[in-house]
């Protein structure tokens, strides 16, 4: 057992331990589950931590990894496992739970997994069935036992303490309740496919047995050995010519038909080395092989990987062009698109603190299976998230201005959910107007004046860290002070419920340098007719 | 809730590699949050031979977050300010990856000690010195170095001292010192030719 280097080899690059419930991305770099869910941004850019390709949806885990890590290093593993379960505990939110049995036979029809089977494979393991099962009882509730009361503690508030959670960690597989599988297949044909994987148990190595086999390594499609292994946003593994890019430029998954979205698949390289090292002769005759199938059959790759939308946040500051509003640090239980944009369907009866939200196009495929330990089911409500309208979203953060109920950091997350304008109003509010209920009515200048050095940190800059970063965000986020160019923003109160907002802009060439289009900006600023409570003028 | 494990293992790393990258960290006060990082100046800078204090804090949120990172001792570079020692470089604001440790930021840091920034400049007086009359910058940099960076080494007024005492008037010496970043040999070379 080549513990040592396996161990070295699939270290997170983020908590520098052993990868735990790894997910690959399509850039082919490999985090623990909860590393990548803590990278994430949740706001508007989300950046591989390696390679920073911007992406939009938080990958399935990787079960077969899974599996063969659980194999390769099996104690590191566990230890790992039990470490993670006592965070989740404390933190009350849990990653999911992973069905016992390996994917890779699942969703494969019988005849073909017994012939791709190697027959000594085939034998050992047959013959390792009869004695195994009793044998293996021993080491088996040795180990379940450790972590059945880990998973009794860490379930203690939930009503229905799921049977395999056990299994989770030992990959044992005997006498277990079916479990909704992950992935999207287990939609309406789940239970057609669940049957399959019971008559299959036999096939399933033992992990008493801790050599990893090239079973374990197999491709999901092809069934051979994974020749440049890709991991797709479900989790599911396949060699890269596998993986076929439709007519429409979409990438499905060859296993569960899922919607790959963003990027062609890049290897897993880690993976890749690890198969070339514990199996080199295997792995060069595959390399010939598909040498040679490509040779006849040029593969049907995209030479440059099509990029996902990612900059959609990052370029486009002006709200107006997204496909539909940004729910911000929601995630889509279904696709892992994180923020959701567009329509948000949250789940009314999910009692999991970390809730079971959709995209609407989970939403109307049905998708049960959350990225978390969620226990969704068809039979829960779901019902759609509006965000508060833009009008009434300023007019909340003025009173709360009014009534001195907010603090810097409250601001700061005001600003990311509301839209331009009101962003500047933050701005304003925290540059110019200390407090708008006691600002004089009618005249910008005499406002000018009220400055409130406790909200106005540019006034006092090194009296508080946190103010300072607060403003530094927004001004970067919305371009108001952007290197030599310096934007002034005022307003004008008439009244108790008009309020105008000018910029000016100095700089350079008096130009909004970030916005390509600044009579876009302009005029959507106008127009925008949610906006019912400010107008902002800007003057360059 | 600060990744303790993680940061143990990055300061292990730092430790088993300090010869070889010329970086090292210690805790202050036992305390994991708060640091003092110290960076050799690169070879072939005017930063040559002077150790770099930097004071580092940890958010609660690292690695998600950037550490704070400060000069302690006075550097003249453009993108240091030379009041507070505070930093402009993109890794340590928005261009942070949780992939980064505390050791590639500070080789980061050294890293920006032989190529400075003057476009994006956190000071702009040295930013201007630095474009303008390059000489006098590499100067005022060595003296600095001279000055606030060698531990061991004569203090500059030590060093004004023993010219002094040499029959050199102050203010030559002073004069001579600075023109050759503070090394007391060029200085007196200097004082007696010309």
């Amino acid at each position: 057992m080549e513990t040592h280097d396996d161990a070295e080899q699939f270290q997170c690059i983020i908590c520098l331990e052993l990868v735990y419930k790894p997910i690959v991305h399509a850039c082919g770099h490999l985090f623990c589950f909860w590393c990548v869910h803590r990278a994430m941004d949740g706001a508007y850019k989300n950046l591989c931590p390696l390679c920073r390709r911007p992406y939009m949806h938080f990958p399935r885990i990787c079960e077969q990894l899974h599996f063969v890590l659980l194999k390769a290093v099996h104690d590191k593993y566990l230890t790992r496992a039990k470490e993670v379960q006592e965070e989740e505990a404390q933190g009350g939110i849990f990653s999911p739970e992973i069905n016992p049995q390996p994917p890779r036979i699942r969703n494969m029809p019988l005849d073909i997994a017994m012939e791709d089977t190697p027959p000594e494979n085939t034998s050992e393991e047959a013959s390792s069935i009869a004695t195994e099962t009793v044998s293996s009882s021993n080491p088996c509730s040795e180990r379940g036992s450790v972590c059945l009361s880990n998973s009794a503690s860490s379930n203690s508030d939930d009503p229905n303490p799921n049977p395999s959670k056990e299994a989770d960690v030992m990959g044992s597989f005997k006498g277990k309740a079916p479990m909704p599988d992950e992935g999207e297949e287990t939609l309406p044909g789940g239970q057609e496919l669940l049957g399959k994987t019971e008559n299959l148990d036999i096939l399933l190595p033992d992990l008493t047995d801790l050599t990893v086999t090239t079973l374990d390594l197999a491709c999901l499609h092809c069934g051979n050995l994974l020749y440049r292994p890709v991991v797709l946003n479900c989790g599911h593994m396949f060699c890269e010519h596998c993986v076929v890019v439709g007519d429409d430029e979409s990438v499905s998954c060859p296993s569960c038909k899922a919607e790959h979205p963003g990027m062609f698949p890049q290897v897993c390289l880690e993976l890749h080395h690890y198969i070339d090292r514990i199996f080199p002769l295997e792995y060069a005759q595959r390399s010939l092989q598909v040498a040679a199938e490509e040779r006849d059959r040029p593969p049907n790759r995209p030479q440059l990987p099509p990029s996902e939308p990612q900059d959609l946040f990052l370029k486009s500051r002006i709200r107006k062009s997204l496909p539909g509003p940004v729910h911000r640090a929601v995630g889509c239980d279904g696709c892992g698109m994180m923020p959701i944009v567009g329509k948000r369907f949250q789940c009314q009866d999910c009692p999991e603190a970390i809730g079971f939200d959709l995209c609407q196009k989970c939403h109307e495929t049905g998708c049960v299976v959350g990225r978390f330990n969620q226990r969704h089911t068809p039979e829960h409500r779901m019902v759609e998230v509006r965000l508060p309208s833009r009008g009434s979203m300023g007019r909340q953060f003025l009173d709360a201005m009014a009534n001195r109920s907010l603090n810097i950091m409250d601001l700061r997350v005001i600003a990311e959910d509301c839209n331009e304008s009101e962003a500047l109003q933050v701005l304003l509010m925290q540059h110019r107007i200390g407090n708008l209920g006691e600002s004089p009515q009618g005249n910008g200048a005499s406002t000018l004046e009220t400055s409130d050095p406790q909200v106005a940190p540019s006034a006092d800059g090194a009296a508080d860290g946190v103010v300072e970063d607060g403003v530094r965000e927004i001004a970067e986020d919305y371009v108001l002070q952007d290197g030599d160019d310096h934007h002034e923003v005022y307003v004008l109160q008439d009244g108790d419920d008009h309020h105008e907002a000018f910029m000016h802009s100095h700089g350079e060439d008096g130009e909004f340098d970030d916005h390509d289009d600044e009579e876009e900006f302009e005029a959507f600023s106008r127009d925008d007719e949610d906006i019912d409570f400010f107008r902002v003028v800007f003057h360059s | 809730m600060l990744d303790v494990s993680r940061v143990q293992k990055e300061l292990v790393e730092i430790e088993r590699d300090k010869k070889l990258s010329g970086v090292s960290v210690e805790i202050s006060e036992g305390d994991l949050t708060r640091m003092r990082g110290t960076i050799n100046g690169p070879g072939g800078t005017p930063y040559e031979g002077g150790i770099f204090i930097v004071d580092i804090q940890l958010p609660s949120a690292y690695p998600f977050e950037p550490p704070k990172m400060q000069f302690v001792t006075k550097v003249w570079h453009p993108n240091v300010s030379s009041q507070n020692g505070a930093i402009c470089l993109d890794i340590l604001k928005d261009q942070w990856s949780p992939a980064l440790t505390l050791k590639t930021a500070l080789l980061s840091l050294q890293a920006l000690l032989s190529t400075p920034e003057p476009d994006d400049p956190q000071d702009a007086v040295v930013a201007q010195q630095y474009l303008r009359d390059y000489a006098t910058f590499v100067g005022t940099a060595r003296y600095w170095t001279e000055t606030f960076a060698k531990r061991g080494s004569l203090g500059i007024q030590e060093k004004l001292a023993k010219l002094v005492e040499m029959g050199f008037s102050e203010d030559a010496a002073k004069v001579a010192l600075e023109s050759c970043g503070g090394d007391e040999n060029a200085a007196l070379e200097k004082l007696c030719s010309g």
